[in-house]
């Protein structure tokens, strides 16, 4: 048997090595695109201005005392039907503030879900004495 | 026969491991998902959307506790606000420091929804619109939820006080 040529082991090294790279740039390529596509989605897709829009709007009315069933109705239909979300609002009580304080609380559970994103929040809103 | 010897091993290997290389390079950039739109095309969407909600929420953000919004004004009124509310909605959308102009292409058209109390229903109903009803461009939607105590006969409601959806379309014509 013929011993092996083993001449010229650096160049066949930096070959393997180059090869390697172009492999590596190719995957990151591959990958480049579809990172930009879905982070633009996913900041499109976040319902932020509708929380608070729904957010500001209970608190509102809960402040000014205008909550009532159909309201509450109405608010659960528009949102299902102009925002694809469900949401919901709860009363848990009046808080009566400490003697000597300036406002009462009444406290509330604001829920919206609209199948990828939920917020949920307890809140109290301050109602002046 | 040409008998099979075990000569140059190093170098069959060697190219075997080139050729998988050489494959598996070729499937990653032709497995590419290539989009023809480039990764910030929704950017302009989002802007216009910031800038109507921004100006629907200036709006509907009264002056003082003891006054509603204007937003509320025009819509407690039905669509015979349609003017004063084109004239605001305009003003704000396309506000400038007063040294340059802008050109003027937003177009938008705002429509009203409200539940119909006695089928559980969506109704909706044109507030107006600004410009042509011709959409170049995709749209974006903005909305506020409002609150209205006043029937106006102009609008198709039948319970009162309600909460309205008052949305607007915006489209760059």
């Amino acid at each position: 048997m013929e011993r092996l040529n083993d001449e010229g082991q650096w160049i066949v090294l930096m070959g393997f090595l180059v090869s390697v790279g172009i492999f590596f740039l190719a995957f990151v390529l591959s990958q480049s695109t579809l990172v930009g596509q879905t982070t633009s989605d996913a900041v499109l897709e976040f319902p932020k201005n509708e929380i608070r829009d729904y957010r500001a709007e209970v608190i509102d009315l809960v402040k000014e005392d205008k909550i009532t069933d159909a309201i509450i109705k109405d608010l659960k239909s528009l949102e299902l039907h102009r925002n694809n979300a469900v949401v919901n609002f709860t009363y848990l009580g009046e808080i009566t503030g400490s003697p000597g304080s300036l406002y009462d609380y009444t406290k509330i559970n604001i829920s919206f879900n609209n199948g990828l994103t939920r917020y949920k929040e307890l809140c109290y809103v301050p109602k002046k004495k | 026969m040409v008998m099979a010897d075990d000569r140059a091993q190093l170098y069959t290997i060697e190219g075997l491991t080139a050729g998988l290389i050489m494959i598996a390079t070729a499937y990653f950039v032709l497995n590419t998902g290539f989009m023809y739109a480039p990764g910030d095309a929704h950017i302009a969407d989002m802007q216009l959307e910031q800038i109507g909600t921004d100006a629907l929420l200036m709006m509907d953000t009264p002056v003082n506790d003891s006054v509603g919004s204007e937003l509320e004004g025009y819509v407690n009124d039905g669509t015979g606000q349609w003017d004063s509310f084109n004239t605001t909605l305009n003003n704000y959308l396309r506000m400038n420091t007063g040294a340059t102009s802008m050109v003027n292409n937003i177009r938008y058209n705002a429509s009203i929804y409200y539940r119909k109390s006695s089928t559980d229903e969506v109704g909706a109903f044109e507030f107006g619109h600004f410009g042509d009803l011709v959409a170049h461009e995709p749209a974006v939607s903005v909305s506020r939820l409002v609150y209205c105590d006043n029937n106006p006969p102009s609008a198709p409601y039948d319970h009162s006080p309600q909460e309205l959806i008052f949305e607007v379309i915006l489209w760059r014509g």
